[in-house]
């Protein structure tokens, strides 16, 4: 039984150690630091403020209140700026 | 600073750090531009040519004498290309363009030797054409999910893929962020276990129960290793993008990552239920089955509470609508897979349709709509203007929402027949074939509408590039919200909630 799992095993081991190893760098860096933080990391200031249109009225308010004046959509002819 | 723009809109009032933050994505749209614009091609002629091959093997099942003049339509080698096109060429070309896209945003700077990247893709996209050409021929390898020839074709996929994963990895190491969002922990991980997996499940020595063992590794670890990473890091970029709020828990998010990391690789031997291999090998991967509960619950939860109230979104965004389809297909697909894992369900699905469906609810439901949501996010950044057309995207939608209904629930259901009726010893093999029939019809139904909708998708994906203008009065695509129908846009511009 040994010769047709060892393949198998000694293949999951490496994964399971690169993983462990990642994971311990990770720790090592402070990537797990002010995690509640990192959460913003794929957000931009301008995505705070321009308004959705399926925003309820107190959505819209809140999000007013915490990120400021809103913004209206982007118009014809200024897509390079809109991004 | 303020600015008047135009009568539609009164004024734009942008800070300084809105413009750094803008100076920092066009810089780094403008370093992936030529290599995710590339991928997004290749991406497309090759779903377009794995749907028609997919097509073509669904057909056969009950029309068995159709196309079977020549060797290369047979279903054996037509099957197998259908599968190798759609993972290695439409969706891990897509993954390729959306990881380029994604990192250099993410970890803000400009993707490093983005030529290397580029090489990658031509490359990776080489060893596609020898791959198919290959299986066509009649030069497969016999191997699920690696079937493209080994010494022709696989080394492209692992230079190719080397290639972008250089490119990428660079690109963090001077990244001027600290942290890694989790987005990009995914797609690091990515390619730095595929490479692995792919040598690994190519390696010529393995014969008889060992060669079967190390392919169930490398089949099940495709998806999860590699397909399920690269399109989860696009979810967990673009829902909160979209929405215009972070991720509901970054904790939760982070925990999925680092559960699938640990739990999945154990999990292939499962498909070798009843195998002569050995008990707790089976009953280890079975165990770390059920464990990936837990990854599988954080992203769903995750990206529930996300959209929690602003559901209404799904209406505007065709991003949003595809990705969140794809999201729930994950949570549904991994559920199901662990359900099928189990010896007791296991004995009745195995060697049936329920294994095919359950396939495609992962690689088409799960990993083709987020790359579709992906696309329609990326493209109209890259080209600098908006998608042509809104009927087109429903189109788009729609047949392929409905044709993967129509293709996954009779299949599944012929399955589940089928497995009953050949665990009945008093069942004839031409009984259980006759009863999966309507399933089997379902399934071209289904696959009919899903090509009609890659075709919609195609021609438009065309239309970008060739400069077709859209049409709308203002563009249906913004930023953040993409799709403003012209009713909701007279509430939005007066002021009223949609």
């Amino acid at each position: 039984m040994l010769p047709s799992s060892l393949t198998v095993t000694l293949a999951i081991t490496i994964l399971g150690l690169l993983t462990v190893a990642a994971f311990l760098w990770a720790w090592r860096k402070g990537q797990f630091d002010r995690i509640n933080d990192q959460a913003m990391l794929a957000m931009d200031d301008d995505d705070f403020n321009v308004a959705r249109p399926w925003e309820t009225v107190a959505q819209r308010a809140e999000r007013v209140a915490a990120h400021g004046p809103t913004q209206l959509p982007a118009v014809p002819g200024i897509w390079g700026g809109a991004r | 600073m303020t600015a008047t723009l135009s009568p539609h809109v009164v004024e734009l009032t942008t800070s300084i750090t809105d413009l750094e933050n803008l100076d920092i994505r066009l810089r780094a749209d403008a370093s992936s531009r030529q290599v995710a614009l590339r991928a997004i091609s290749f991406s497309v002629i090759w779903l377009i040519i794995g749907s028609a091959f997919g097509l073509m093997a669904s057909f056969k099942l009950h029309m068995p004498d159709w196309l079977v003049s020549s060797p290369v339509l047979t279903f054996g080698r037509i099957r197998s290309a259908h599968l190798n096109a759609m993972a290695y060429g439409w969706a891990s070309s897509a993954m390729l363009g959306v990881s380029v896209w994604i990192i250099p945003r993410l970890v803000h700077t400009e993707l490093r030797v983005p030529k290397a990247a580029e090489a990658g893709l031509y490359i990776w996209n080489i060893g596609m054409v020898l791959g198919i050409v290959g299986i066509l021929a009649g030069y497969s390898d016999g191997l699920e999910w690696l079937e493209m020839p080994r010494y022709w074709a696989d080394p492209f996929f692992v230079i190719g893929g080397g290639l972008v994963g250089l490119s990428l990895l660079s690109t963090i190491a001077m990244r001027e962020v600290e942290h890694l969002y989790v987005s990009v922990w995914y797609i690091l991980a990515a390619f730095i276990w595929f490479p692995i997996i792919f040598v690994i499940g190519n390696w010529p020595t393995f014969s008889g129960v060992e060669s079967a063992a190390v392919n169930w590794f490398y089949a099940h670890n495709a998806l999860g290793l590699w397909l399920t990473p690269v399109c989860l890091a696009a979810a967990y970029y673009f829902i909160p993008k979209i929405l215009g709020r972070p991720i509901y828990s970054y904790q939760l998010s982070l925990l999925g990552f680092w559960t699938l990391g640990f739990f999945y690789s154990l999990n292939g031997m499962h498909h070798l239920i009843g195998g002569p291999l050995p008990t707790w090998m089976i009953t280890t991967s079975i165990v770390a089955s059920g464990l990936m509960i837990i990854p599988v619950m954080a992203v769903g939860v995750n990206q529930h509470m996300t959209l929690n109230k602003r559901f209404g979104a799904l209406r505007y965004s065709p991003t949003l609508r595809f990705i969140v389809f794809g999201s729930v297909a994950y949570t549904l697909v991994s559920l199901q897979g662990v359900f099928m894992a189990f010896r007791e369900v296991n004995r009745l699905t195995h060697f049936t349709h329920v294994t095919v469906a359950h396939a495609h609810l992962g690689l088409y439901s799960f990993v083709t709509m987020i790359m579709f949501g992906s696309i329609y996010y990326i493209l109209p950044r890259l080209l600098g203007r908006e998608w042509v057309s809104e009927k087109l995207i429903s189109w788009h939608f729609w047949t392929v929402g409905i044709g993967q209904i129509v293709y996954l629930v009779p299949l599944t259901v012929a399955g589940m027949v089928q497995g009953v009726a050949m665990a009945d010893p008093t069942s004839t093999w031409e009984q259980v074939v006759k009863a999966m029939m309507p399933g089997l019809i379902g399934r071209s139904v289904g696959g009919t509408l899903l090509t009609i909708g890659h075709c919609v998708f195609a021609y438009h994906v065309w239309l970008m590039f060739r400069g077709a203008r859209s049409r709308q009065g203002l563009p249906p695509f913004h930023e953040v919200a993409p799709i403003i129908t012209r009713r909701t846009k007279a509430s939005f511009v007066s002021g009223g909630a949609a």
